[in-house]
């Protein structure tokens, strides 16, 4: 099938009425749909299962998925994605997805047998809340309509959904979340196992198989009711009637374990996260160590530095230390120029003082050598006097050199010729300090890390899980011993009653044409079935493991870590294994994630492949964690996957696409839908649909945060 | 690698069942996959109702 349009009315974010055009344009088959965190492209994912299969995506283990309750659909109604409008009640009353779909090209036929039309199907899955602050209780959800190209009402959508296009446990494989990808690789539990079988049709045929053995366990059973020999017939029956009803007991039995493990399985993988978590905050307790005693160590170098300060402000007035020898000898130098200023002045005054003296020298004039009158030798005395404070005056403002202060500059200049500096100790000091404000601001966010670590000791309690780990990793081996030996029994009834049936059909030897004819058929049918389904599953698992094979070694970067000719095992189960170059199961190490969602992705493309299904492919957030060689390769093939492809990229995997992914990538793009929701947009989801790479790669430029 | 069709042809030529009849089968078999007693009650019901009405329409053919 192909989403050709999905409309969004009041759904989350998306306020109002929002197509988004998914159509695919030949070989212009994939849509990148951009935005930031929160801007709303899981949510178009989100929308697209609900309004398909009403079904919350939890994980790929097929267990996690569930039905939407009222309070689910209720948050559908909100915003999300921040912002002071997030989570607050609607204030429209209601809510739709609508889904423009085109049943797959392989199921034209099917349709027309059933007496539909081909063409585009109309789905609309709505709610609606009657109060303008509603709870859970007011959530009206309303029947889900299917109408069809001719606009008639399709009366089972659920089940046209099931027949004719994806059936809902198939999801799985084609609507992702790209950090849930890798789990693929792990385990695969007996739900997906079946999902895979449902779209390789190997569930139908095995049905029809089991359904024919039924109808003819039915046939015999009338066959036998015209038998000659009533207490034989009785016996026969009896027995078959315990056989089945030990079956019964037995499949009860079996399917008990089955959870039982499925549900070990899955507390494994919670305690591997646990375990894993432990020796992060291990590692993290071992850096705040690391960290606390560097601290230490620079504090205790800050302390040294302060001391040496310390001391250097008790030998120094602080001016000297403030002050470079530069300054102090441009001061000096000022000085002494007001001095010579000074100095300048006093020779002056002495002079004149010094002639005045002269002239009064014997208070005779030295001209006409007649004594000075009385009054002119008080005036000159006057006079010199005068020229003599002045000169005191002058005396008084010259600077004196501060014996104290020249032996400091003297010690300056030793301890210059030493290193001394000062400024370079105090700057020294900034950084020291600079550093351990930074080592307590790291230590802080670990301590918040560990805060639920405290007083526990991580290596013990991880030591712990890993012993209940091992523990139930036992218990997994033993439930699937005893899953095999249910198996075992449970064929072993099955060909029992068989033979029963074939016993009690026997005894029917009057039993009408009809009925004879009717078992014979059903015989032959169930024999058909039998034996293609087994021929068909072991096909497709060849067909998978090649397809997948095919793709990873396309893709991958560590060529060298897979076997050169069947780098992929499916078994009985279709779990996937990676081989190493001697043909033996691949351990993943740590560093090889971005090669675990590189072969998960791979057998997406081998299920596709070898499935007759047409399905969209949908990645959300697939290139986030991969390598950058990586994302190049399973671009540059991503197109061949199938008819559509939607990538729901961030702004900033977005750019590392236009970094990597080569021109033949691009030329399979038709559109870039760019969204936007933040306080510009009043934190409500916009679309804008631009069809060039180069305007997509500003706008998502433009908005990258 | 053969197709589902062509491998349910090549068991129906073994089987000398007619081929139009096993897509028959298959069909319904393939639109009710919901998984529940009453789901496989209703499956062989139908699948049984369909050999009947084979059988009428065809009187002559194998399988006797």
């Amino acid at each position: 099938m192909i989403i050709e349009r999905v409309t969004l009315t009041n759904f989350g974010s998306f306020r109002g009425v929002n197509p988004i055009d998914l159509k695919p344009d030949g070989s212009r088959n994939i849509t990148l749909i951009v935005g930031h965190g929160g801007a709303g492209k899981t949510t178009i994912g989100k929308a697209i299962r609900w309004a398909l299969y009403n079904l919350q995506f939890h994980g790929t283990s097929g267990h996690g998925e569930r039905d939407y309750t009222h309070e689910d659909v209720l948050k559908l109604f909100f915003r999300e994605g921040g912002g002071a409008q997030a989570n607050k009640p609607p204030s429209e009353s209601n809510m739709s997805v609508k889904l423009e779909i085109l049943p797959g090209e392989s199921i034209k036929s099917a349709l027309t047998s059933h007496g539909l039309k081909v063409g585009t199907y109309v789905l609309e899955r709505s709610a609606s809340v009657g109060k303008i602050v509603p709870s859970a209780r007011d959530v009206i959800l309303n029947p889900l309509s299917l109408k069809g190209p001719n606009l008639r009402e399709v009366p089972d959508p659920q089940g046209f959904i099931e027949e004719f296009l994806l059936p809902a446990s198939t999801s799985t494989f084609f609507m992702f979340h790209g950090d849930r990808i890798r789990d693929l690789t792990k385990q695969i539990e007996q739900p997906v196992a079946d999902s895979i079988k449902l779209i390789l049709d190997v569930t139908a045929m095995t049905n029809a198989a089991n359904d024919l053995q039924k109808v003819m366990g039915q046939l015999a059973r009338k066959a036998a009711a015209s038998s000659q020999d009533e207490t034989l017939r009785k016996v026969k029956q009896a027995t078959w009637d315990k056989l089945d009803e030990d079956e019964k007991k037995q499949s009860l039995l079996r399917d008990e374990k089955n959870i039982m493990l499925s549900e070990t399985r899955e507390a494994v993988r919670s305690l591997e996260t646990q375990h894993g978590d432990l020796l992060q905050a291990a590692g993290l307790f071992e850096d705040f160590d690391r960290k606390e005693k560097e601290k230490k160590e620079l504090e205790e170098e800050n302390e040294h530095n302060e001391r040496k300060i310390r001391s250097l402000l008790d030998q120094f007035p602080r001016e000297v230390l403030y002050h470079s020898l530069f300054g102090h000898a441009f001061e000096v130098k000022k000085q002494e120029e007001r001095n010579r200023v000074h100095e300048k002045k006093m020779e002056s005054l002495t002079r004149d003082k010094q002639q005045l003296e002269e002239m009064l020298r014997g208070e005779v004039c030295h001209v006409c050598k007649q004594p000075f009158p009385k009054s002119m030798i008080d005036s000159y005395k006057r006079e010199i006097s005068g020229f003599a404070e002045k000169i005191e005056e002058e005396t008084g403002l010259l600077h004196e050199p501060d014996p104290e202060y020249e032996a400091i500059m003297q010690e300056v200049v030793i301890l210059g010729g030493n290193n001394y500096n000062p400024t370079e100790l105090e700057r020294a000091g900034f950084e020291l300090r600079g550093e351990i404000q930074d080592l307590e601001n790291e230590m802080n966010k670990i301590d918040v890390k560990l805060r639920k670590y405290k007083n526990a000791d991580v290596r013990e309690a991880a030591k712990r899980i890993d012993d209940e780990m091992r523990q139930k990793e036992r218990e997994i081996g033993s439930l699937e011993e005893s899953l095999r030996l249910f198996k075992s029994t449970l064929d072993q009834f099955q060909r029992n009653k068989r033979e029963l049936e074939k016993e009690l059909f026997k005894l029917g030897g009057g039993a009408s044409k009809e009925v004879k004819r009717n078992y014979k058929m059903a015989e032959s049918l169930s024999s058909v079935f039998g034996e293609a389904v087994t021929e068909l599953a072991d096909e497709k698992r060849q067909e998978i493991a090649f397809e997948t094979g095919q793709m990873l070694m396309k893709t991958t970067i560590k060529r060298g870590l897979f076997h050169k000719t069947a780098p992929v095992d499916v078994d009985e189960n279709f779990q996937i294994r990676a081989m190493n170059m001697n043909g033996d199961n691949l351990e993943w190490d740590e560093e090889s994630s971005s090669e675990r969602s590189i072969l998960s992705v791979s057998f997406i493309y081998g299920l596709l492949k070898a499935s007759e299904r047409e399905a969209p492919v949908i990645l959300d957030t697939f290139f986030g964690n991969l390598d950058p060689g990586h994302i190049t390769n399973i671009t540059a093939n991503l197109s061949s996957f199938g008819s559509q492809i939607v990538l729901m990229t961030t702004n900033t995997e977005f750019l590392d696409l236009t970094e990597y992914a080569p021109q033949s990538f691009w030329d399979h793009v038709n559109r870039y839908i760019m969204l936007r929701n933040n306080s510009d947009t009043n934190f409500v989801t916009k679309q804008k649909v631009l069809h060039s790479r180069s305007e997509a790669e500003n706008e998502a430029k433009s908005q990258k945060f | 690698m053969p197709s589902k069709n062509e491998l349910l042809k090549k068991y129906s030529n073994k089987h000398a069942v007619n081929f139009d009849l096993v897509m028959k089968v298959f069909e319904l078999e393939r639109g009710r996959l919901h998984p529940g007693e009453n789901e496989e009650k209703y499956r062989q019901q139908e699948v049984t109702e369909l050999i009947e009405k084979w059988q009428e329409s065809h009187p002559g053919d194998a399988n006797e």
